[in-house]
């Protein structure tokens, strides 16, 4: 009997300690008032601060749909929600939700009839300066909650994985580091292991694929890191040397030119335009670093490519300049060859810790310049990547808490209009609140990716990697 | 189990676990109280994804629910000795299927072993309990007479019982084997094909052969525990019980189980660094310093006493004045955080960072200390890193640590009290003096270098005098005099020589500058070296001419000056 009363008491204790505060904050979490979003997205579930049951109603021109949620949460059913999407796209909903005591709130969603890329790979780091734990690659469904680990470095070493990249069409890479690391790279299904370093150029780090898939462009650098001695700053990344290098994967083999490489200048950050006949990339003076890493403000260059032949042009061009107050990175070009879209610090060529930093929109046609004031907030803004239509951009945002990255989407209209971003919805939001770990480097693509975490483990084990050969172009 | 049953070793056995008792209260109170700064209890959407995650499932929740109580010292000893108390009798009660009858004796293997390993402060009570659940299932498994059933049931157990209580599936699949009737062939088959599923259960959650046999303990960098075959010990220690329970000659089983009893306790509990650096590491995480420099001074020979001893001394500004007072080594002063190193220092290093103003640094070795804790959660590092964020006036990350601390049982008051003087504006006076020590202009140091960020702080914060006193301390132990003198005019020469008194460390250093009777006559105007320490330069000097001609004796009166130090 004793310890019957015993274990209730211990059962009772649990639950008592597993009650959950609801709504600390007063409003809606995630902010999705007025936003354009896809017509394929998943559920935009959120929580209401303070309140209890909650009431939603949709009203759109081929009906009103009417959702329930409790204790502060509306979790939207995926496939009400889905029918919802395909009834309304193309138009706007108005959307009421009674909060009982809380409040009653009112706003209003677009939606889109462009769809936006299915699949988003991110990747999950501790915002530690130089040491990380568990890292994983995740490939997230975003018409669902539903996800997968490409890449997980508990089974691969613990050691760091770097990002994700993909052309949208079926070859992607990622750089794998520790003692049995190499690049991985995927080739319509193909798992291969590269070791990018020659005795001409280095491995590779940053880089980009050409549409057709055959062609990677890299950045080779020597990167180091420094600490911010100023209380509300806190790492600088910098590169001793960087250059740049293109890979022919087709026969894995390296080259690069004078032109985008060499001591004068620091290139970086490349990326093929649509066509694959250029490159642009960012660039500065050579200085040393740390001590002039804030007087290093990168512009963005182009150097033309021959998709034929893999020859990188001679002469590299400035087409935005920098000035002392801003240095561009993370360029990427849409893939219908309107836009470059570009991350903007106050110097230096690792914007991912700079509180200033913000996404620009480049016109390529007039060259013009669009800060998109709608899109960007106080917080790092960084490293975009466009869905193949062009018309949605997914980006890492530390707007919410300044440390923690989080996967934003934005709608770029074919004007150039934006729409104001909204947070990746999430089963339950409260995870953005709790988590302590940045969504880093998003990239989304339409194809999902054919291998995973165990097939990388068993790369990064087993398979010896195979050596690129430079190659004079 | 009924008493009138019990054997007559039955009450020893009782006297043994008082014993353990007793162990645990007096030689690791503070061993078992510091679990509870190492991981955390939260009920968020990442805990529990985490948790789905990971194998242990059951386990891990129950384990780390009770580590939460370990805050008390006296909740911690009465909540590990109740655990054992449940190992202890899940045990006898598998001997008693195994020999017939139950060994008391016996069965206290398993407790001292699984009580030894409790006190290391980073073994997860999670372990233990998974323990006691397989333990548990292992006897309704093994009290099973249809040896077909019970073979399926141990098949289908184990990788069952790994995704509920870890590793601890293979102690049920053994204990099921070694205990009951069946045929110990069909066992054993069963056993193995249990094993195969639970390994390819693993590989699915993406662990490694050996993080699957060890899981949930901590295996990896900065771990107390880094010998994953040592973790095997608990587990095991159950099974050798349950084999040599089966032994007829068991008087002498009993005594090598005896011996093994005191070989383990002796060598965990012995362990007096371990509980002294966690206990003062966890009254100064309870800020009460008086008790920090007391205990610390107890055990200057233990690189976290005179790191804390030294602290206490400069966050009252007397770091000089008590610097040579006691041997003083390189780790005195600042700590190394590399991976290789004890997750100790990180834990314990922000304490001096954020008094020196140091806010980079101190996020980053709280960061670094988060990250390599299991779960990667740290309710210590959690408040670090909620007043860091407050220090540097970052109060949008600061809410998001406080509100996951509000999610916890024993920072909640902590947690939503701070939230309230951030949306009042009524920031505490302790991190507005942080903050007032921190730089304000920016400058770049590389990680592992402990003067670099103190020369930029001190040379934007005039008035920063425990980060002055820092640097220049740590010059002098590295006898750079000359380099010493270089920051003291700096630092001393323009503005701190007008708000304090200048210690007598660093008028005894200055002297030494003086290479000649003119210029010593210049050095004790320009710094305005008391008569005293003059006076006693000159003995001290008459002194080493002494010692020179063989009388060291006249030496010893001068030791706690500088002069003597730099002659050492």
């Amino acid at each position: 009997m004793m310890r019957k009363i015993l274990y209730i008491l211990a059962i009772a204790s649990l639950a008592v300690s597993c009650t959950v505060k609801v709504g600390d904050s007063e409003g809606m979490f995630p902010d999705y008032s007025d936003v354009t979003i896809p017509c394929n997205i998943a559920p935009l579930n959120f929580r209401v601060g303070g309140a209890g049951r909650i009431n939603v109603t949709v009203q759109g021109k081929a009906g009103e749909y009417r959702f329930k949620g409790r204790r502060g949460l509306v979790r939207f059913p995926v496939r009400r929600w889905h029918s919802m999407l395909d009834a309304e796209k193309g138009g706007e909903v108005q959307v009421k939700v009674d909060a009982g005591q809380a409040g009653n709130l009112s706003f209003s969603w677009i939606i889109s009839a462009d769809s936006i890329d299915r699949y988003l790979s991110y990747r999950l780091i501790e915002p530690a300066y130089e040491v990380w734990s568990r890292i994983q690659i995740e490939q997230r469904d975003m018409e669902s909650f539903r996800s997968v680990l490409l890449g997980d470095n508990r089974s691969a070493g613990q050691s760091c994985m770097n990002c994700h990249v993909t052309n949208r069409a079926g070859t992607s890479f990622m750089h794998l580091r520790g003692a049995k690391g190499g690049t991985i790279l995927n080739r319509g299904g193909k798992l291969y292991k590269l070791n990018t370093k020659t005795d001409r150029t280095g491995g590779g780090v940053y880089g980009d694929i050409s549409a057709d898939g055959r062609w990677g462009v890299f950045t080779t650098a020597d990167i180091t890191f420094a600490i911010h001695g100023r209380r509300d700053l806190r790492m600088e990344v910098y590169d001793k040397r960087s250059d740049l290098m293109v890979m022919d994967f087709d026969n894995l083999t390296v080259t690069d030119n004078t032109s985008v490489s060499g001591s004068e200048y620091q290139e970086t950050f490349p990326c093929f335009s649509a066509d694959g006949r250029t490159i642009f990339f960012c660039r500065a003076v050579h200085r040393e670093q740390p001590d002039s890493i804030p007087e290093m403000h990168y512009d963005i260059a182009v150097v033309s490519f021959d998709p034929e032949t893999g020859r990188i042009g001679d002469k590299a061009i400035t087409i935005v300049p920098a000035d002392d107050r801003l240095s561009f990175s993370h360029l990427k070009a849409s893939p219908d060859g309107h836009w470059l879209m570009a991350t903007v610090a106050g110097y230096g060529t690792f914007p991912v810790w700079h509180k200033e930093s913000d996404l620009w929109l480049i016109d390529l046609r007039t060259k013009s310049v669009n800060p998109l004031p709608e899109v960007n907030a106080y917080g790092a803004d960084t490293y975009h990547s466009w869905s193949s239509n062009s018309r949605w951009v997914v980006f890492a945002s530390k707007r919410d808490d300044l440390v923690y990255g989080r996967p934003y989407i934005a709608y770029i209209g074919e004007d150039g209009k934006t729409g104001k971003p909204f947070l990746l919805p999430q089963s339950d939001p409260d995870k953005y609140r709790t988590m302590l770990k940045s969504f880093n480097a998003p990239e989304v693509y339409q194809v999902p990716e054919d291998y995973n975490a165990r097939d990388i483990a068993a790369f990064y084990n087993r398979v010896e990697s195979e050596q690129v050969k430079y190659s004079e172009k | 189990m009924n008493n009138s049953k019990k054997s007559p070793d039955f009450p020893l056995s009782l006297v043994l676990l008082a014993a353990m008792t007793v162990l645990m209260a007096v030689l690791a109170p503070y061993r078992l109280a510091f679990k509870e700064q190492t991981g955390i209890f939260a009920w968020t959407p990442e805990r529990i994804s985490w948790y789905i995650s990971n194998p242990a499932v059951i386990s891990q929740i129950l384990g780390d629910w009770l580590t939460q109580f370990y805050m008390n010292s006296v909740a911690a000893v009465v909540i590990s000795v109740l655990l054992l108390k449940m190992v202890w009798s899940a045990t006898v009660r598998l001997t008693r299927l195994a020999c017939g009858r139950p060994r008391y004796i016996l069965s206290m293997l398993p407790v001292v072993v699984a009580g030894a390993f409790l006190v290391w402060p980073d073994y997860p009570v999670a372990g233990v309990v998974g323990m006691i659940l397989s333990l548990r299932s292992a006897y309704t498994v093994a009290k099973v007479s249809n040896p077909v059933l019970k073979a399926v049931c141990i098949g289908l157990g184990i990788p069952v019982l790994f995704v509920l209580l870890g590793n601890h599936a293979l102690l049920f699949g053994l204990a099921c084997c070694l205990a009951g009737g069946g045929r110990l062939r069909n066992n054993l088959m069963a056993l193995a094909a249990g094993l195969a599923v639970m390994f390819i259960l693993a590989w699915f959650y993406n662990l490694t052969f050996v993080k699957a046999l060890v899981y949930p303990a901590p295996v990896g960098a900065g771990y107390l525990v880094c010998r994953p075959a040592l973790l095997m010990l608990v587990p095991l220690s159950v099974v050798a019980t349950l084999a040599a329970s089966r032994w007829n000659n068991h008087k002498a089983a009993e005594l090598v189980w005896t011996l093994c009893c005191v070989a383990v306790l002796s060598t965990s509990y012995s362990d007096k660094l371990i509980e002294f650096s966690t206990k003062v590491g966890t009254l100064a995480y309870r800020s009460d310093w008086e008790a920090v420099r007391e205990c610390a001074s107890e055990h200057l020979d233990i690189r976290y006493g005179l790191f804390y001893r030294n602290l206490s001394y400069a966050r009252e500004g007397t770091l000089p004045d008590n610097l040579l007072s006691c041997p003083q080594t390189p780790d005195g002063l600042f700590l190394e955080t590399t991976t290789q190193d004890l997750y100790l220092s990180l834990f314990f290093y922000p304490d001096a960072l954020l008094e020196m103003g140091d806010i980079s640094r101190a996020t980053d070795c709280a960061l670094f200390g988060q990250t390599v804790m299991p779960g990667f959660n740290s309710t210590r590092m959690l408040r670090r890193l909620a007043e860091i964020a407050v220090t540097a006036g970052d109060y949008e990350v600061a809410m998001k640590y406080l509100d996951i601390l509000s999610r916890t049982r024993n920072h909640r008051a902590w947690a939503d009290e701070l939230k309230g003087r951030i949306i009042s504006n009524n920031i505490p006076d302790k991190y507005l003096v942080w903050r007032g020590r921190a730089s304000e202009t920016d400058f770049f140091f590389p990680l592992g270098n402990d003067m670099m960020p103190l020369v930029g702080i001190t040379a934007n914060r005039r008035s920063n005098k425990v980060a002055a006193d820092y640097l220049l301390c740590y010059l002098l132990l590295q006898k750079r005099i000359s380099t010493f003198r270089t920051y003291y005019d700096d630092l001393w020469l323009d503005g701190l020589d007008r708000r304090y008194e200048v210690p007598e460390l660093y008028q005894q250093a200055l002297l030494l500058e003086a290479d000649s009777q003119e210029s010593l006559e210049l050095m004790v105007e320009k710094y305005n070296i008391s008569e005293k320490v003059v006076e006693r330069y000159f003995e001290f000097m008459e002194a080493v001419e002494k010692a020179g001609e063989g009388n060291m004796e006249g030496l010893e009166q001068f030791k706690g000056t500088y002069w003597y130090q730099l002659c050492l």
